[in-house]
């Protein structure tokens, strides 16, 4: 479903953290979501998953995602949160499963479908070898593929992660996003995801949207919106590109001299 | 399932067992004739007014404090979380105390359930303040301890201002609980209120369940995150509230039973609520036949038994956790 | 509980008859006398001059357990604290053993002279403890008087019993019941009844089972009337259990506070329990006046 945003604006403790922040998403794509700390990566996630009333349009599909119940939100759009928490000794297949719940009325054990669904999301996220295994004895790339696994069983049109990269060694981080690469082109699913690391943003989103001090300040393929000259302005750091046969490589290898972050 | 038949037979079992305690020497058949026999014969007087709301109190409040220990437990992702050991148990005894000795109500039974349901709704609602949000295991016990120590300094205080110099007696009551000389009015005054509370629990299912990835994602799978802090709040305040009323302070069971029973099951929160209620029964029905025959002209107080087995428990889960928590 | 009852109960009288004797004035009587307990409380009352006493103990006031609760109302009242006693520098200071040990001890080494009362087992004993306070305030003629005519009282109640001998159990706030060796146990046992708690092997004042006092039908049971502030012990004779039976007689029937010491004022006990027998359990004497 296309996801359609225009002059959100959200104000927390009387200070506006967001500001006509507006997009227009084709479905079947990863959309990177970058910006330095405080920009309000996570606040726009949490205006369209519903956890801050926000202002302005919000639309999915035909869905106007501001007057949706949180039941039928649950269905259109899975949230992984970036504190990744696990509170009892589940195994993996039931952790997963609880992502069935917003696809299954009060006291129904999951059906077909749902088994469905789940094997799918664990082969999806790649960890069907562990289905039996305990959650929480995993390390913990195995427990955010595991966690990636729930919110893609939720079988939502939308799914937005809040930077499922962060703590993973390279590998991991490089598997995780090959699930959200496949999730986006073999399902059309659009995936929203909030990233630090500019390589792997310019490697594996389609599109990147870059967040300046609560306003969208450009959003486009990865080659025109991480310039040199972007990173410079938004992030204060000299950065250097490269290519290969696949793609981009950016690497921020010191501070603009004019910078003065917090 | 399979597990809760069990722990429904084996609850069933001392429920029967239960009835067939007593210092009355009544032989198997005059116990069960008495209990459906009418009329004046002791037999029947004892088992239907005595011994019958004994067991089913037992079964009732047994039940109540299981489950409010695995839903808090499964609330608050916090393992240690129980009546007990948070306090809501003492600050209900509080409020039964505060309104039932003052003498407001004259001397009628109906004043405990009111003041216990206060006293429970606002221990949830404190602890609920300070810890939920950050979800700190440390945080909520501490808070509890503190609760506890508050409400029984003040069950005390009530007690001893009482005019009637009798009332300070029955401060061992209150914080150590028992099922003693209980009849079918307690009964009635207790059960719909408990009855009431499992079934606001059992509505919570699905969000504990959703809990357990934390707030965050609950919220995101289509749990009303305000619903379901009512549905708890309100079911353990009106089930604990209840029990504590017409039983006193019966600690630990809420926190031993979901421990004990927890492996068994896939670990679900929602998975343990109607196990942990049935061991619950099960275990409070136990310790109060128990109580029974280890002093049987003076009787333990079966919060004593509970406290005995209950406090080791404790302690042995508190040290385990700092190993390795959950 | 327990403990609080045994000592309102039985906290005066006299173990030794040799006590009378030894502790029998020779000089004037005491003109300041203190009463720290419930139950020397209602035999000081009871004997002494209005100005001799001093103060009696605040639960001399109570109208649950002090038959002279009205009286009490005329005297100060004191808590039993070796201060208030201090204070006051009493000539004489009346006591029971067993509630105030540690204020006893005290008060001796600091020079008073303190008697002390022990519990009443029986009924009997009561005759000799009035004599011995009424020596003790120099009353001897107003304690005789008043011995003499207990003793009679009883004698008389005494001879009008018969072999009928109906059941009765005391049953008290909390389900303790009043066993063997106790005042109220005597009382019960010259009213014409037989005591089924002492029978079934109580002694004292002990938790006594609900499901026994069932087993057992008692004729009567005797509770205590509670007119003060609640407790949740006082529900316990109260139990639903207990109206069941459907031939037994159930009340307060004793004055309140009447068989909780061992002053004159329990042959009001006696009387009450013996009239209950005449009326339930009629002697064939009863049957003919």
């Amino acid at each position: 479903m296309r996801l359609q945003a225009d002059n959100i604006s959200v104000k927390l403790g009387g200070r506006r953290v967001l500001e006509g922040v507006g997009f227009d998403i084709e479905p079947g794509q990863v959309i990177g979501l970058l910006g330095p700390n405080g920009a309000g990566k996570s606040t726009l996630m949490r205006a369209l998953t519903g956890q801050l009333p926000a202002e302005g349009a919000m639309r999915l599909g035909a869905h106007d995602l501001t007057a949706i119940s949180p039941a039928e939100r649950a269905r259109l759009i899975a949230y992984l949160p970036q504190q990744r928490i696990i509170g009892w000794r589940l195994t993996v297949r039931d952790l997963v499963a609880l992502g069935r719940l917003p696809w299954r009325a009060f006291g129904r054990r999951p059906d077909a479908g749902d088994e469905a669904a789940i094997a799918r999301a664990m082969e999806m996220a790649d960890v069907t070898p562990l289905a039996d295994r305990i959650a929480t004895e995993l390390s913990g790339g195995e427990q955010a593929r595991v966690l990636m696994a729930r919110a893609i069983a939720q079988q939502t049109p939308l799914l937005i992660a809040d930077e499922p990269a962060s703590g993973l060694d390279p590998a991991h981080q490089i598997t995780l996003m090959q699930s959200l690469k496949r999730l986006a082109e073999n399902e059309g699913r659009t995936v929203l995801v909030s990233l630090h690391d500019l390589t792997l943003a310019a490697r594996w989103c389609d599109r990147v949207m870059l967040l300046n001090k609560g306003r969208l300040a450009a959003f486009g393929t990865p080659e025109t919106v991480l310039s040199e000259a972007h990173l410079a302005e938004i992030y204060g750091v000299k950065a250097h590109r490269a290519r290969d046969e696949d793609g981009l490589i950016i690497a921020p290898v010191g501070l603009t001299k004019s910078q003065n972050r917090d | 399932m399979k597990l809760s038949i069990s722990l429904a037979m084996l609850a069933l079992a001392l429920f029967i067992l239960s009835l067939l305690v007593g210092p009355a020497a009544l032989g198997i058949g005059d116990s069960i004739a008495g209990l459906f026999a009418g009329g004046g014969e002791a037999a029947a007087i004892i088992m239907r007014e005595i011994r019958l709301p004994r067991a089913l109190l037992g079964l009732a409040i047994g039940f109540s404090l299981g489950l409010s220990g695995a839903v808090l437990q499964g609330f608050l992702r916090n393992p240690l979380a129980e009546p007990g050991v948070i306090g809501v148990s003492s600050m209900a005894a509080l409020g039964a105390v505060a309104v039932f000795y003052s003498g407001l109500a004259g001397s009628s039974l109906y004043a405990l359930p009111a003041g216990a349901l206060i006293g429970a709704l606002a221990a949830v609602l404190i602890l609920l303040a300070i810890a939920a949000r950050q979800g700190s295991t440390l945080t909520l016990i501490l808070a509890g301890v503190a609760l506890s120590s508050l409400a029984g300094a003040l069950t005390s205080l009530v007690l001893n201002l009482s005019p009637n110099p009798f009332a300070a007696y029955e401060i061992i009551f209150w914080l150590l609980g028992s099922l003693k000389d209980r009849s079918m009015e307690h009964v009635l005054l207790a059960l719909p209120l408990m009855a009431a509370g499992w079934l606001l629990i059992a509505l919570s299912a699905r969000a504990i369940d959703a809990l357990s990835l934390g707030e965050e994602a609950a919220g995101n799978l289509g749990i009303h995150m305000g619903r379901a802090r009512f549905l708890i709040v309100a079911g353990v305040a009106l089930s604990v509230g209840a029990a504590t009323a017409v039983a006193g302070t019966i600690g630990f069971i809420g926190l031993v039973v979901p421990h004990l029973i927890r492996p068994l099951t896939n670990r679900m929160p929602s998975s343990l609520l109607l196990p942990a209620g049935l061991g619950g029964a099960a275990l409070l029905l136990a310790a109060d036949i128990a109580a029974r025959l280890v002093l049987p002209a003076g009787e333990l107080n079966v919060g004593v038994l509970t406290a005995l087995i209950g406090a080791p428990f404790f302690l042995w889960l508190v040290i385990r956790a700092r190993r390795e928590m959950l | 509980m327990r403990e609080r009852r045994k000592r309102l109960s039985r906290l005066s009288g006299l173990t030794f008859l040799a006590g009378a004797l030894l502790s029998a004035p020779v000089s004037a009587a005491p003109e300041r006398v203190m009463s720290l307990n419930l139950c020397t409380d209602q035999l000081a009352m009871t004997l002494a001059e209005p100005e001799q006493l001093i103060s009696v103990s605040f639960l001399a006031r109570e109208p649950d357990l002090s038959m002279l609760h009205e009286k009490a109302q005329d005297f100060p009242v004191n808590r039993g604290l070796a201060e208030e006693v201090f204070l006051e520098k009493p000539d004489l200071v009346v006591t029971g053993t067993y509630s105030l040990h540690n204020t006893t001890a005290l008060l001796k080494r600091l020079g008073f002279r303190v008697e002390e009362f022990s519990f009443v087992q029986t009924l009997d004993t009561i005759p000799g403890e009035i004599r011995r306070m009424g020596a003790l305030l120099g009353q001897e003629a107003r304690a005789e008087k008043l011995a003499e005519d207990f003793s009679q009282e009883l004698d008389a109640i005494a001879k009008s019993q018969c072999d009928m001998r109906p059941t009765m159990i005391a049953y008290d706030q909390n389900g303790v019941a009043l066993g063997s060796g106790t005042l109220a146990d005597s009382v019960m046992q010259a009213a014409g009844f037989a005591n089924l708690a002492a029978d079934l092997g109580l002694v004292g004042v002990a938790p006594f089972p609900l499901e026994q006092v069932i087993a057992a039908r008692p004729d009567v049971i005797v509770t205590s009337a509670s007119e003060g502030a609640p407790t949740l012990g006082e529900h316990v004779p109260r139990h639903p259990a207990i109206a069941a039976l459907p031939d037994t007689r159930i009340g307060a029937f004793v004055p309140a506070g009447a068989w909780s010491c061992g002053s004159p004022a329990v042959i009001e006990a006696v009387r009450a329990l013996a009239s209950l027998r005449a009326e339930i359990a009629p002697c064939p004497q009863d049957a003919t006046q």
